[in-house]
């Protein structure tokens, strides 16, 4: 999943840039980052629901989500935000969209 | 300078709003034609001007001050008579346009004030809490993550469905104690600045004289107490979500 | 007596002083509800919603360090 992938690649780019980078900014950046997460893993277990998928494409799918997951656990550490400061939930009832 | 109007209501002798400040402090006046009043107060061209005004009420503060000054005109007037609240931002260039929109929905005004008169609006919020993914072992690989990520939601999801049905009991059960019910837009957790999610934002046109009934009635839907369902009555109101005129 | 946040024991909440209104059920209300007239001032309402205006209150409330103010 070339999104999920991309996605992953820019968030460690801005772990680097995180010096240069005014924490206020780096605040809504990383809400911004976080509701395409869900939207991306949302997306993306509806189709390994559905099927059609082969074993490596789904590993490497899982790898990338979890990942990136991961990697944004750790840059909101870094600012000391907890998952609810980013105040979103896109759950079945969700109305930010 | 512009009119800002708050309110219509059945004409009478003395005006509603006396002594009440509108926006920016100004006096909140009455006019009347047709058998009914409207109650406006003057605001400044250049603030409530078409695109000046959009700006604006995308400007939150700005939005705020409005919001809270109407309403409180809205509340005061309510208390003394029945009015239908306009929504908010309703301008006109002078008087002569108040008293000619007055005379032309003159008879749907009447008919909506009759059809709320001796009724008030209660507001019924219902929230629920997130559910907490019990604690899991770290997925080993990829596919043990989605497969994880996909039991989670499910959970959340059975969870969701839980608290809907309460919600769902609750509407059943308030709909045979008012006389109208609408169902508002779901509250946005960035608005509400809360951690649990809204899942029912009802208003209740509930005639006075079932008041009591009603309030009862929604303390016993509370009990048992759900876990994680948290329910607001806020109220009374003026009749804000059926005030429609077509 | 004016709007109240009645939370609780119900029995009471006529004596008890009102909280202070929360915006967004005032703007469920005022941008939602109340009568939808022309007035001479054009006002596109259907462009001032409350999903616009709950983005901005994200948006906000990140930039500036806090908690959305209602």
């Amino acid at each position: 999943m070339n999104e999920a992938e991309e996605l992953l690649g820019a968030a460690t780019r801005l772990e680097t840039d995180a010096d240069s980078v005014e924490r206020d900014l780096m605040k809504l950046v990383l809400t911004v980052v976080e509701l395409l997460r869900q939207l991306m893993e949302r997306q993306a277990l509806r189709r390994v629901e559905e099927g059609g998928l082969t074993e490596d494409q789904e590993e490497r799918l899982g790898l990338t989500l979890m990942l990136l997951e991961q990697r944004l656990t750790e840059l909101r550490d870094r600012y000391g935000l907890a998952a609810a400061d980013l105040n979103l939930d896109l759950g079945p009832l969700g109305t930010l969209l | 300078m512009s009119w800002y109007c708050y309110a219509v209501a059945e004409f009478a002798p003395e005006n509603p709003a006396k002594g009440v400040t509108g926006l920016r402090a100004c006096p909140v006046s009455a006019l009347s034609a047709a058998g009914l009043t409207a109650l406006v107060s003057p605001v400044p061209d250049e603030e409530f001007d078409d695109t000046v005004l959009q700006a604006n009420l995308e400007h939150l503060p700005w939005l705020e001050e409005i919001a809270r000054a109407h309403h409180a005109v809205v509340d005061e007037a309510s208390r003394r008579t029945g009015v239908l609240p306009l929504r908010m931002a309703t301008i006109y260039r002078d008087e002569h346009r108040v008293r000619e929109m007055l005379a032309e929905h003159s008879a749907k005004f009447i008919e909506a004030l009759r059809r709320v008169r001796n009724h008030a609006e209660w507001g019924v919020k219902v929230f629920a809490a997130l559910r907490n993914a019990p604690e899991e072992e770290e997925p080993a690989d990829g596919r043990s993550y989605l497969r994880q990520r996909i039991r989670q939601r499910k959970a959340r999801d059975a969870g969701t469905d839980e608290a809907i049905g309460v919600a769902e009991r609750i509407e059943r059960e308030l709909r045979q104690l008012s006389a109208e019910i609408h169902r508002h837009r779901n509250q946005d957790p960035a608005l509400t600045g809360r951690a649990d999610r809204n899942i029912l934002n009802l208003a209740c046109l509930v005639p006075d004289t079932s008041r009591d009934r009603f309030l009862a009635r929604i303390e016993q839907l509370r009990q048992p107490a759900e876990a994680g369902i948290v329910v607001e009555v806020t109220g009374p109101w003026a009749p804000y979500s059926f005030a429609g005129i077509s | 007596m004016g709007p109240v946040l009645v939370r609780g024991d119900l029995v009471s909440a006529a004596v008890e002083q009102p909280d202070r209104l929360a915006l967004v059920d005032l703007l469920d209300r005022l941008l939602a509800g109340g009568v939808v007239l022309t007035g001479d001032v054009v006002l596109s309402v259907a462009e001032v919603d409350l999903v616009h205006i709950s983005l901005r209150a994200l948006i906000t409330s990140v930039r500036e360090g806090r908690p959305a103010p209602w």
